[in-house]
């Protein structure tokens, strides 16, 4: 084989290498051959001393990523085999094929993406719901307090602290949760990605472990439960332990809080329940005659309830209710 | 030699091939150890990646009235060394403890 024969087999056995790539490697086999020739063989000897141009051209494909790699030799493959004609006929008539098939694979990976989002999101709206209760705790303490009854106030306080510990330990998962997943989907696009991009090796971060600050935070959360706990049994101990003590200061502290938010806001004063508590009955007096919808129950029952949480529950499924036209 | 080791010693051969004064490619592999069995395609991916990390500097000068690729070693190639040298401690403890007669 003469030194352009070999040099030819290298350049087309190296494919569609990037022509900067591929230049460089044929000189430096050139040079090669051509410093053989200097030390005194022959062209014939010095070429048959370097190993095959398939075999060279192996060595120095191995080299890339494993994406270009696979083009590169797919390329050469075809340029010894039959034409680039034969190659778009199939391309395009097996289009049918492979582009469903290519959509299907996406459709899947959207899929995946928005699975790995869900308990993200779901983490947070559950955390921040728990901690949106302790404003709506500390005013109904505010309010029960101005009523007079020590009972709720410090019942609710209880409440309030109660929710804000969970809803802080709530927190604390929510941020791990995310952390795990945004750390996951770093190393899956990492993964992806390698084969056509070498990235510079970064030292992987662990996907769990608690920092000193989170444990100081679950401290604090645990602290506030505690409180919440005492606070809510010293209140009910306030009232001797009674339910009905209870309700009765409950009934107090509603009655009372229906009349300043009506001084504020205007809205309608309930009547007040002559009796301590029985769940709402759906043959409660105050429900208009013949009801005919959902939301028109749920009215009556809002307005019937006797105590705040059950009227904002009424209040809310009527209002849903009235949405859905039911 | 197996060919792991082989590998593992290409690098600091070629380095050492090029430290006292530069040299080129076919003198590379003439200078170093024929134990490695070392050709041009193991020879040209090495050098490759001693340039890409750091350790080797090229330029090309004319020789004969073609161009010929001259390498040298770099600060960083010397330190890379060192390294190397530093863990033959390492190995020939290895060695002893394979080439032992008996353990007791």
């Amino acid at each position: 084989m003469t030194k352009q024969e070999y040099l030819d087999e290298l350049r087309s056995a190296l494919g569609e290498l990037p022509a900067d790539e591929a230049r460089r490697a044929c000189a430096f086999y050139e040079e090669m051959i051509d410093d053989r020739i200097e030390a005194g063989l022959d062209e014939q000897g010095a070429v048959a001393q370097m190993e095959p141009p398939a075999e060279a051209a192996a060595r120095i494909l191995d080299e890339l990523p494993s994406a270009a790699r696979a083009i590169a030799r797919a390329q050469a493959a075809r340029r010894s085999g039959c034409g680039t004609v034969a190659l778009w006929a199939a391309v395009i008539v097996g289009s049918p094929l492979w582009v469903s098939v290519l959509i299907a694979a996406l459709a899947f990976v959207l899929c995946g993406v928005v699975m790995l989002c869900l308990p993200v999101v779901v983490a947070w709206v559950v955390a921040v719901a728990f901690l949106l209760c302790v404003p709506v705790a500390i005013f109904a303490a505010v309010c029960a307090s101005f009523a007079g009854s020590g009972t709720i106030a410090l019942i609710d306080l209880g409440i309030g602290l109660g929710m804000g510990g969970t809803g802080l330990l709530l927190l604390i998962a929510a941020l791990f949760v995310t952390r795990f997943f945004v750390r996951l989907l770093a190393r899956f696009v990492r993964w992806a990605v390698s084969p056509f991009w070498k990235m510079p090796e970064r030292p992987k971060k662990p996907l769990v472990g608690l920092s000193p600050v989170w444990r100081t935070a679950c401290i604090v959360a645990g602290g506030m439960l505690a409180a919440s706990v005492l606070l809510g049994a010293g209140g009910y101990a306030t009232c001797g332990f009674s339910a009905d003590r209870f309700q009765a200061e409950q009934d107090r502290v509603n009655a009372a809080t229906s009349e300043l938010m009506s001084d504020w806001l205007g809205w309608e004063a309930p009547e007040a329940p002559s009796e301590p508590a029985a769940p709402a009955s759906p043959s409660e007096p105050a429900a208009p005659a013949a009801p005919a919808s959902l939301a028109s129950v749920a009215e009556g029952l809002a307005r019937a309830g006797d105590d705040l949480a059950e009227r904002a529950v009424y209040t809310t499924a009527g209002l849903l209710a009235a949405g859905l036209g039911i | 030699m197996d060919a792991q080791m082989k590998r593992g010693f290409v690098e600091a051969c070629v380095l050492v091939a090029v430290r006292d004064q530069e040299s080129y490619g076919y003198q590379i592999i003439r200078d170093v150890p024929a134990v490695l069995g070392l050709t041009e395609s193991t020879l040209y991916p090495v050098l490759k990646r001693l340039e890409a990390a750091g350790h080797v500097s090229s330029h090309s000068a004319e020789h004969n009235g073609r161009l010929r690729k001259y390498y040298r070693i770099t600060d960083s190639g010397r330190a890379r060394l060192a390294e190397v040298v530093a863990e033959r401690a390492e190995v020939e403890e290895v060695y002893d403890y394979i080439g032992r007669d008996s353990h007791d």
